[in-house]
């Protein structure tokens, strides 16, 4: 069965939910879009608001998924974190940011893995 | 998995001196990127990608995927060129525990390193190594290439590498205290020396030859005029053949000069430069390439590869203004420095300077000067830009003629081989007279100060100077010009084995002096 990478990528964010939920987190934002771009999942961690991107891939012939954030991401990241912060003023009060990338390889055949890395830039 | 601190060593190169770097890596599983701080230049920063090449080649170590970030230190101290990769390479393997980090931490890491893991040459590795051992490194790791010039300094062990996989994997065999085999070093065929040249090729130039053999023995700047096709050249070309071997000390300074020049060969067969050097740059060369400098990294001039030798300017007067008058101060004080807004380097520079010259620009005005078509302003300014504080220095001065028909038959003079035995007995004979005066060995006549020539004990009888006093009277000779010809008639009883000069001998010198014909 192939995805298109639309599909691969919502199939990547759901099971990232699932995940973060199944860790104690509660999720406050999906999807969330504004002018510099989109963020992926918004969540609270004890007391920590956590902005996560998630990479999907199926197999690592052009690099490990994590190798596909690179600096110029991580600053795109840190820049929407705080306009989305911003916008949800009443949610993010006394909340520290984190941000969170979770890599998922999910192969033709077999297993998928996740890998989360926590506060990463 | 693979998470942790690897530490290695390395050295660096400041001007012709090496510096013992440490380098650390610390590897972490966060979001991929390669950082090296402790002030790299543009080729240490690129490091990170033919180290991430490099590394794919190798089982369990993904590099690319990891957060690395390199330090080298001292981090204030500027870095340049390729010759950290191996080190930061080894560091990087070491944090990932594919090499026991005991054992890679006190060593010292040399070499370039190639996308495909080839370990490449990189040059100055003799004075990286010499700086290393005398930091009290007992084993170093260089490429291949560079391992008969590593070799060249005692009290350290060389171990020459030539691809990073097969580095990783005698790591992993000592670790596990298996026997480790070295890597032989492939013996290349030495290039063909240099044929010597021979005083007894130059016919006739009885006077010329003399002088060579004063300025050899004595130490003295030589000043050759004449016209073109007059042997000039073919003069100071002959001159580090009279010159004594350099000794143990100074081969090691040329040889590890020569080494960041990249001007010594590869593989096995690197011996230490025994010959004092002769350098002669082309009358277009910039002040960065005689003296030193570059942007950026900063490289030792011509003067610095004439250190311990003879620097040639031929047709000196077509030389850059600028670049003969910086010549003034590496010649007074044997070093150069270069300064940059950020750092200041020290070149030694203590070579024996020969000039050449046309008598004019168009090169007939010698004897008569029928032929000339130069106008007497150009024959001064030709002549103006070598004159004062530069050829101040010079202690000789002499007019090549050309040689005539009666020349051409006639049979060879003597040879390089009997006249280089004259000036080392002459030499040994300064080297015992100035030891104190000037508080070290292998002195020379040059070296003496004019004040202590003309004093006690060293002052001669007048019976001995009175031509010369009387051109000092007559205004025809300078007290400085007076204190060369002292130095020269000295080196000429040196020559002669006299114990010290008497009338002949000055007069001889004086002699030497007047045929220049240009003001001096």
């Amino acid at each position: 069965m192939d995805l298109s990478t639309r599909d691969l990528g919502d199939y990547g964010e759901r099971l990232a939910c699932r995940y973060l939920l199944a860790q104690g987190l509660t999720i406050i934002d999906r999807n969330w879009r504004c002018a510099r771009g989109e963020i992926d999942v918004v969540a609270v961690d004890g007391l920590e608001l956590v902005v996560c991107e998630v990479k999907t891939r199926t197999s690592e012939a052009f690099g490990a998924p994590f190798e596909a954030v690179t600096w110029r991401k991580q600053r795109r990241l840190r820049r929407l974190a705080g306009l989305w912060r911003d916008e949800h003023d009443e949610l993010a009060r006394g909340l520290a940011l984190r941000i969170d990338v979770i890599s998922i390889l999910r192969p033709r055949t077999g297993r998928a893995s996740l890998e989360h890395l926590r506060g990463v830039c | 998995m693979g998470t942790g601190l690897g530490r290695t060593r390395s050295v660096g190169l400041r001007g012709v001196h090496g510096f013992v770097v440490d380098v650390e890596a610390h590897v972490t599983p966060g979001l991929p990127g390669f950082a090296i701080s402790g002030l790299g230049d543009s080729a240490v920063k690129q490091s990170s990608d033919r180290i991430k090449a490099a590394a794919a080649l190798i089982d369990d170590m993904p590099v690319s995927q990891r957060r690395v970030t390199v330090n080298l230190s001292p981090a204030g101290e500027r870095k340049i060129g390729t010759g950290f990769d191996l080190a930061i390479f080894v560091a990087v393997a070491a944090a990932m525990r594919l090499v026991p980090p005991a054992v890679v931490r006190d060593l010292v890491h040399i070499g370039e390193v190639g996308l495909d893991g080839t370990v490449r040459p990189v040059p100055g590795v003799l004075p990286l190594v010499r700086a290393a051992a005398m930091t009290g490194v007992r084993h170093v790791v260089v490429p291949v290439a560079n391992a008969g010039e590593a070799r060249l300094v005692s009290d350290v062990r060389v171990h020459p590498v030539a691809d990073v996989t097969e580095l990783v994997r005698r790591y992993d065999a000592l670790g596990r205290g298996r026997a480790v085999e070295e890597v032989p070093v492939p013996l290349v065929v030495p290039p063909a020396p240099e044929p010597v040249r021979d005083l007894s090729e130059v016919v006739g130039q009885a006077d010329a030859k003399l002088a060579l053999e004063i300025a050899a023995a004595g130490g003295h700047h030589l000043l050759l005029a004449g016209p073109p096709g007059a042997g000039k050249t073919m003069l100071a070309e002959r001159l580090p053949g009279l010159l004594p071997a350099l000794d143990e000390a100074e081969s090691m300074e040329v040889t590890a000069i020569h080494s960041v020049l990249g001007a010594l060969g590869a593989g096995e067969d690197v011996r230490l430069i025994t010959r004092p050097p002769f350098v002669a740059p082309h009358h277009g060369a910039s002040q960065a390439a005689v003296i030193g400098g570059g942007s950026g990294h900063i490289r030792p001039g011509a003067i610095t590869q004439a250190h311990r030798g003879v620097l040639f300017l031929d047709e000196t007067p077509e030389f850059d203004k600028g670049v003969l008058q910086s010549l003034r101060t590496p010649l007074e004080r044997g070093s150069v420095s270069i300064a940059r807004a950020q750092e200041t380097v020290t070149f030694p520079s203590r070579f024996q300077l020969v000039l050449a010259a046309n008598p004019c620009p168009c090169g007939n005005g010698w004897g008569k000067g029928l032929d000339c078509t130069c106008t007497p302003l150009m024959r001064r300014s030709y002549f103006g830009k070598l004159s004062g504080p530069l050829l101040d220095r010079v202690d000789l001065q002499v007019h090549v003629q050309p040689p005539g028909l009666s020349m051409a038959g006639a049979p060879a003079g003597e040879s390089t081989t009997s006249v280089a035995a004259r000036v080392a007995g002459a030499r040994d004979a300064q080297g015992e007279r100035w030891r104190e005066v000037l508080e070290r060995r292998r002195g020379v006549n040059a070296d003496v100060p004019g004040s202590v020539l003309r004093g006690r004990p060293w002052r001669l009888p007048s019976s001995a100077t009175t031509t010369l006093d009387r051109a000092l009277e007559s205004g025809s000779l300078s007290l400085r010009g007076y204190d060369r010809t002292l130095r020269c008639a000295w080196t000429i009883a040196d020559v002669m084995g006299l114990q010290r000069p008497g009338r002949e001998e000055v007069d001889l010198a004086l002699s030497l002096r007047h045929r220049a014909g240009v003001a001096a």
